[in-house]
């Protein structure tokens, strides 16, 4: 199984899932975290139960995860008592944190403390990353430039033919410490990245189905 | 020059001013309640990897802080949602929109820029997860208790079963008291199916509360029958506060992990065991010193005031002689 941690009001996400079904992908959303059956032994992730589409699940059954959320929002729990949401809330984005930063199969993204799917980031701190991983950034892009997406998963790129794009993006993603990114170039620079890019065009998808077949379980 | 960034009236806060006032030290204030009265600009330097940035504020009679000049920064700010609800102000107005501007750009800073930072953000949200902080502090060589985060109430029945005595306690940093799982609770135990909660083997021991200053130590023995000494006079219990000698490997351990989890300051909270065995159940990045440093006179203000005046002086802070070593542990000591 490959979950998809995702609010089960993003239709991307469900595109997502419809896409991967033959791979066995399945949304883990917010309603997941409130039912019955999740169990997480700190040092032993691997050792628990989790949630994915209303059923439960053992851990080593879950093949890969891709988490396309920065953080569950109080709004989603809608089956919870409106005193209790915001607690509830942050007790659930604390325990994603936690589990998925444990967790022994692929995640694309890795959480970070403060975000469920890669660093937060602003532009300006993307644009001192890039700085530090030597990757050219254009500051003055305007809306109109002709640009060029690429997307990092793993060790390979898609999107451009320039390999100095690709192995500027390869270097960001390093120094971001993401497994998936995507970054805009302009003439060559780099003008935007994200670690929670859009998994909407079907070339990136696989790209990413590809990476999670081909990873293999970290040893801890 | 040194930034201290917080609440005028917080109590860490007032006190790492004041200890500074006596060190003679160059500081500016940036106070949090200001964020919706002021703009911060960053930006990224031409030359690899610096950021660069000022503090601009509406009122003419508040300075201007070049964050380019700050060789050191204690960063001790509130929820920034919280102190614009203590303000009146809402979210979706102007004035509570720039407040968060605010507060992201200095947290970017913060953990961006090339001052000491005590603490810096990134590290500091560490402590936001609980068993995300207890599977590194497993790492460091500590002993930590077992835990259980689950949704089903069997899972809570085999663990409680198999330990016998277990607390309770919140998964996320939301404060919550320590609670022991008791009689009162069996009925409710069907209630974790709302959300994931966190249970805890209960470890009984003596509570000593270490705060990690650099590569210094003051170690307190908190003396209560409380489950959770912090909110003793709430349990119908009372606490003692006692200055505790702490044993140099366990000194050198704790200085070794709040090192490595990026942290300048840490409030450790470990247990020892009847068998002589070291709990560690969090690691406070944000310490409330001062309720220890008032009942033992420990002198950790000055602590982190001469860690702070150090950098901004350029001395390496780790190796500095410091006026606060008579009451301290200093890494490898006894």
């Amino acid at each position: 199984m490959i979950a998809i941690v995702a609010s089960a009001f993003d239709s991307a996400a469900s595109a997502l899932a419809t896409a991967w079904s033959a791979a066995g992908a399945e949304l883990l959303s917010a309603d997941d975290l409130c039912r019955s059956g999740w169990s997480f032994r700190v040092g032993d992730p691997d050792g628990g139960r989790a949630v994915v589409s209303g059923s439960v699940v053992d851990v080593r059954d879950i093949r890969a995860v891709v988490t396309r959320r920065p953080a569950v929002i109080s709004d989603e729990l809608v089956a919870i008592d409106d005193a209790d949401r915001a607690y509830l809330t942050a007790e659930i984005n604390a325990f994603l944190v936690a589990w998925l930063s444990a967790l022994t199969c692929p995640v694309v993204n890795r959480p970070t403390t403060t975000c469920l799917c890669g660093p937060p980031w602003s532009d300006v701190h993307w644009q001192l990353a890039a700085s530090r991983a030597d990757v050219p950034w254009h500051t003055a892009a305007t809306d109109d430039a002709d640009t060029t997406d690429v997307l990092v998963c793993g060790t390979t790129t898609i999107g451009t033919p320039r390999r100095e794009e690709s192995e500027a993006a390869l270097r960001l993603a390093a120094e971001a410490g993401v497994t998936m990114l995507a970054a805009r170039f302009i003439d060559g620079k780099m003008c935007a990245a994200t670690a929670r890019p859009a998994l909407d065009d079907p070339q990136w998808r696989e790209l990413v189905l590809d990476h999670l077949r081909s990873s293999e379980r970290v040893t801890r | 020059m040194i930034l201290l960034w917080g609440v005028a009236g917080d109590a860490p806060f007032d006190d790492v001013r004041n200890a500074l006032s006596t060190l003679g030290a160059d500081v500016q204030v940036h106070d949090q309640r200001l964020n919706a009265a002021c703009d911060v600009q960053l930006s990224c330097a031409p030359n690899r990897g610096r950021l660069r940035g000022t503090v601009t504020y509406d009122c003419s009679t508040q300075p201007a802080i070049s964050l380019d000049e700050v060789r050191a920064v204690y960063v001790r700010p509130y929820s920034t949602q919280e102190v614009c609800r203590a303000s009146s102000s809402s979210p979706g107005t102007p004035s509570y929109e720039r407040a968060m501007r605010s507060d992201l750009a200095l947290l970017t800073w913060a953990d961006l820029g090339d001052a000491l930072v005590v603490n810096r953000p990134a590290a500091m949200a560490a402590n936001g997860s609980k068993p995300f902080q207890l599977a590194m502090i497993a790492t460091h060589g500590f002993a930590v208790p077992d835990t259980l985060i689950t949704t089903d109430a069997d899972e809570v029945r085999a663990f409680w079963a198999q330990h016998e005595r277990l607390i309770y306690k919140s998964v996320s940093g939301v404060r919550s008291i320590v609670s022991q799982l008791g009689a009162t609770h069996v009925d409710r135990l069907d209630d974790v199916a709302s959300g994931p909660t966190q249970f805890q083997q209960y470890v009984p021991g003596v509570d000593v509360r270490v705060h990690v200053i650099g590569s210094s130590t003051f170690a307190t023995e908190a003396i209560s029958d409380a489950d959770d000494y912090r909110y003793a006079s709430r349990q119908g219990a009372d606490v003692e506060l006692e200055p505790y000698l702490l044993p140099g490997d366990e000194a050198d351990r704790c200085v070794s992990m709040v090192r490595g989890m990026g942290l300048t300051v840490g409030g450790v909270d470990l247990r020892r065991t009847s068998d002589d065995q070291w709990y560690c159940f969090e690691v406070n990045p944000s310490p409330a010193f001062s309720y220890y440093e008032r009942n033992t006179g420990q002198p950790i203000a000055l602590a982190i005031a001469e860690e702070l005046h150090n950098a901004d002086r350029g001395h390496c802070h780790a190796s500095s002689t410091c006026l606060t070593s008579d009451y301290s542990t200093k890494g490898s000591a006894s």
